[in-house]
């Protein structure tokens, strides 16, 4: 059976929560009927005698999910023995947790994989293989998935949920899907439930445009109707052959069906047991993603090198302080800018670089889905970050040390990721071109050879030294990458190196950067908010041919004016630019103001001053929340300018101020206003984020002793854990004033609580912080 | 999509209050209107009853169903993809975020409201929220038993928050003149909008 996975067509079987409704049994647990009611179900299993596997009725059967009455590993052996009377392959079925991932939920990836782990755990020896299927949500399956392979060696089907927007409800394309589930190395993968096979047309087609391993589906019997208050699907076996059969020549493997398919559904699909499935040869591509992003690379791309501590004394102190909403905030400004990935190192001395990674890319991905480059020397960091990523990554990097594939390498295979290969090896940097190529070869080959690992899913670096040191070597590293491109690879450098040491570094960078373009560079690694570096690429994409008919150039372009000098530019105010909100101007007022006026001045006579200003204009309605964030975000900038000039000694800081989304809510809005209006005001805001538990903020307390401690609630159910935290607070003795806010708090509320003080607004709140320092 | 039925609900979501226009925001609320038009993944569910469910019985409930047994309970979303770019201009753009995020509830009450007409008919009352007018927001737990709203990517956590935040489930029924009122909202005696005449709902 298994050889002919892929080689001949199979079929699944069809509905079983719609054979249990017709059996008048709905309002069961189907999981239960398994011990209430063997006999239907036995019974169901038997009428799909036309199917070749059989999946096992315990799609809800794990411990999140499952909330009855009985074991769960007794319904398991329940079920999984009504399957077996059949005499058929059984596949367990496994389906979503039911509650959402982080971070839109509550739930944790470890919590998923600990969930189907235990599952898969107690029924691997008695079944021929898993059944994943109905998952909306990539990370879910990627759990799912894990939790398989790393517990048993049978044979895993996975398949996705989608809607009429071709992508699932957690925003999953079909070709992410399918770049991801190959990459974890699944049997076969496809698509389920959701839709008919009509509706669902094109995401199969794309699906088997993609794929190069056996592809299976089961769409739903059409789209369900009401009738009485209840969904039931009218399509005929004949229409729902009709449009299955369009999918057989595109290369499908297996077939079956999910809601309101039935026995008589599967038995017209016969005709196309045994026969050959046609083979599709699809191509092979580098492709990085995360789960709603995409990235193929080709042409000229960017990968974005701002997030790595080497020489920024800031981003190191951010990460060795676990803050990571700097690094949040500097991804989005390189998405922004126009990088395709990202690379993120979090290399900084004396710190657990596993648990930083790992920290870092959740905290990053949260926000941001640009894809990933995951950059370190250390293995068991690279093995965590693959780990979490909610993706495919690419990780940097192996060279051509036989310890270092043999350390990296099986984490590219298990992740399904791509990988960066150094032309270097334990002689050192080869001098030359053809060395560097030979090296790239060797990595190439033992990849595949030992460890099945495609050329595709490597990009090589042919390795970038500094003109200042090495200038004769700078001409090798382009003829590297000539030699390099015959290889059918896509290819990498780190650009910047190459002018290190030198004045004027942009010149050169932008220079060595065209050359490299034309030499055969995919994609460098280099600062995309450099805008001329990223216009090279742009330019780049154009001369090759690759952004056909400069499609994207010209968009990009076309409303670019050149302002003539003598033109002349309306003298604008740092007070002005900060009540109006123009944070493109303020770094350059704030610096034009230095020079003439002290740090204290400035704060005082103009910022402070143009907040309040707006502050009091939004209490007389005259502006609104729009212009009063976007002057605080403004001010943040002037701050940030002024603290970069003249860093902040011991002591000098206006107070620290803790705030939180308490536990069991994850409503942040309102205390993100907050915070942003609290840092225009000089404050230093440590924020716990959402749905923060009770210690956290107690942690919090002890470490910070912050002046104020700021708890933010939406709903009458999380103020009681607002009153917990308080509670706990005081018990500690807590000596911070305790200020309270959330739609549905008041005055009265937060003293019932035991509040310090209500504040209705981020602009009351500041207000009455600045009257309590005084 | 008209944009500007919604906008007044934006302005007013932004507390805008009797003002509909502001020239510093009126293009980037056009930009989110257009952005949330093209993320969204409107999903709505409904369950039709002609009889009393036990929640129902209760005497706020009752007062807005005057004694109708045949009502519809529902649920809809806008999806995932919204919360993701709200968290997103949460940390690259917080002014973005609040209107994005002001725009997104009033694209959810139009779509919603959309669906109905074409679906359920316009003789439709309002829709009854379960934490509105002295309910308790625990009421959903109840709700939620005989609405599958996984199906439609909503999850109620314990603290009977749904997510994805835009998301609403309620009841309404073949009742035009039953309209929203003040009565009973928590804010019902500090409200900043009622100070000025104005209410947060269409009246």
């Amino acid at each position: 059976m298994l050889q002919k996975i892929g080689n001949k067509i199979l079929l699944l079987d069809g509905g079983m929560g719609s054979e249990i409704e017709k059996r008048g049994l709905s309002d069961e647990n189907p999981m239960e009927l398994n011990i209430t009611h063997p006999d239907v179900i036995k019974e169901i299993h038997l009428s799909y005698k036309y199917s070749d596997f059989i999946t096992v009725n315990s799609f809800g059967l794990n411990k999140i999910r499952y909330k009855g009455n009985y074991d769960i590993k007794e319904l398991a052996y329940a079920a999984i023995s009504n399957a077996k009377v059949t005499g058929k392959k059984i596949l367990f079925d496994i389906g979503p947790t039911g509650s959402m991932l982080k971070p839109l939920g509550l739930l944790t990836f470890d919590e998923a994989y600990e969930a189907f782990s235990e599952i898969v755990n107690i029924v691997k020896d008695k079944v021929d293989g898993f059944i994943l299927e109905t998952f909306s949500d990539l990370y879910e399956l990627k759990a799912a998935v894990l939790a398989v392979k790393e517990n048993c060696d049978k044979m895993v089907f996975a398949s996705m949920t989608y809607d009429e927007n071709k992508r699932t409800l957690t925003g999953t394309s079909p070709e992410i899907m399918v770049n991801t589930l190959e990459g974890l190395g699944v049997t076969a993968l496809g698509c389920n439930c959701g839709l008919g096979p009509k509706e669902l047309k094109e995401v199969i087609e794309r699906i088997l445009k993609c794929a190069h391993i056996p592809v299976f589906i089961q769409p739903n019997g059409g789209l369900p109707k009401l009738k009485d208050g209840k969904a039931y699907y009218d399509m005929t076996a004949d229409e729902y052959f009709n449009e299955i059969k369009e999918f057989v020549p595109l290369g499908l493997s297996m077939i079956g069906g999910c809601c309101g398919t039935s026995p008589e559904f599967i038995e017209k699909l016969n005709v196309f047991k045994d026969k050959d499935v046609i083979k599709t040869n699809n191509q092979y591509y580098t492709i990085v993603n995360s789960a709603t992003k995409l990235v193929k690379v080709d042409g000229v791309l960017c990968c974005g090198e701002r997030l790595n501590p080497t020489g920024k004394k800031t981003l190191k102190e951010k990460i060795a302080n676990a803050e990571y909403d700097y690094l949040i905030n500097e991804s989005i400004r390189e998405t922004e800018a126009g990088a395709d990935i990202l690379d993120l190192n979090v290399g900084v001395p004396k710190i657990d670089e596993v648990k930083a990674l790992k920290e870092a890319l959740i905290a990053i991905q949260e926000y941001n889905d640009t894809p990933l480059q995951l950059d370190s020397s250390n293995a068991k960091a690279i093995e965590v970050g693959a780990r979490y990523y909610n993706g495919i990554p690419l990780i940097n990097s192996v060279n051509g040390e036989k310890e270092r594939m043999d350390e990296i390498f099986p984490i590219v295979k298990k992740y399904g990721a791509n990988v960066v290969a150094l032309t270097l090896d334990d002689k050192g940097v080869p001098q030359t071109a053809e060395e560097r190529f030979e090296i790239a070869k060797r990595i190439i080959n033992y990849a595949w050879e030992k460890y099945g690992i495609r050329k595709e899913r490597i990009i090589v670096d042919t390795l970038v030294l500094t003109a200042s040191s090495e200038q004769k070597l700078v001409a090798e590293t382009l003829k590297a990458l000539e030699l390099v491109k015959t290889l059918g690879v896509k290819t990498t450098l780190g650009v910047s190196n190459v002018s290190f040491g030198l004045p004027s570094r942009s010149l050169l960078n932008k220079a060595f950067l065209s050359m490299a373009i034309f030499a055969g560079l995919n994609l460098p690694i280099m600062n995309p908010l450099d805008n001329e570096m990223m216009a090279m690429v742009r330019s780049g994409n154009v001369l090759l041919n690759n952004d056909l008919n400069a499609e994207k150039y010209i968009d990009k372009y076309k409303d670019v004016q050149v302002i003539s000098p003598t033109v002349e530019k309306k003298e604008l105010t740092l007070y002005d630019a900060t009540v109006k909100g123009l944070k493109n101007e303020m770094e350059s007022l704030t610096l034009k103001e230095l020079e003439t006026k002290a740090p204290l001045d400035i704060i005082n006579d103009i910022l402070i001053k143009a907040l309040k200003d707006v502050g009091d204009m939004y209490e007389k309605g005259k502006m609104y929340l729009p212009q009063l964030i976007s002057s605080a975000e403004a001010s943040k900038i002037a701050f940030a300018t002024i603290s970069k000039k003249f860093p902040k000694k011991d002591g000098e800081s206006k107070g620290d101020i803790v705030i939180c989304t308490v536990k069991g809510d994850v409503h942040d809005i309102g205390k993100n206003i907050c915070k942003v209006v609290l840092e225009s005001y000089g404050y230093n805001v440590i924020d716990l984020g959402k749905n923060t538990p009770i210690e956290d903020v107690v942690e919090a307390y002890n470490k910070y002793h912050p002046l104020v401690i700021g708890l933010s609630a939406l709903m009458t159910t999380t103020v009681i854990s607002m009153e917990d935290t308080i509670k706990a607070l005081r018990e500690v003795n807590c000596t911070s004033k305790i200020f309270v806010g959330g739609a549905v708090l008041t005055e009265e509320i937060a003293k019932n609580i035991g509040a310090d003080y209500y504040s209705k607004d981020a602009l009351e709140l500041v207000n009455m912080i600045e009257n309590l320092k005084k | 999509m008209s944009y500007s039925n919604l906008k007044d609900s934006v302005y007013l979501y932004l507390g805008y209050k009797n003002k509909k226009y502001d020239e510093s925001i009126d293009n980037i609320i056009d930009e989110c209107l257009l952005e949330v038009e093209k993320l969204a993944q409107f999903k709505y569910m409904y369950m039709e009853f002609n009889y009393l469910i036990p929640l129902l019985e209760k005497e706020a409930y009752q007062k807005f169903l005057k004694g109708s047994t045949n009502y519809y309970l529902c649920a809809m979303t806008l999806g995932r993809a919204i919360s993701d770019k709200i968290r997103y201009y949460s940390k690259s753009n917080m002014q973005k975020m609040v209107i994005f995020d002001a725009c997104a509830s009033a694209y959810l009450e139009y779509l919603s409201d959309k669906y109905q007409n074409d679906n359920l008919g316009n003789d439709l009352s309002f829709r009854f929220c379960p934490g509105y007018g002295n309910t308790s927001v625990n009421d959903l737990k109840e709700i939620v038993k005989y609405l599958d709203i996984k199906k439609i990517g909503i999850e109620l956590l314990d603290s009977c928050i749904m997510i994805p935040e835009k998301s609403m489930i309620g009841i309404i029924y073949h009742n035009k003149n039953i309209k929203k009122s003040c009565d009973g909202c928590i804010k019902e005696k500090n409200c900043e909008l009622r100070k000025d005449g104005i209410t947060c709902y269409k009246k």
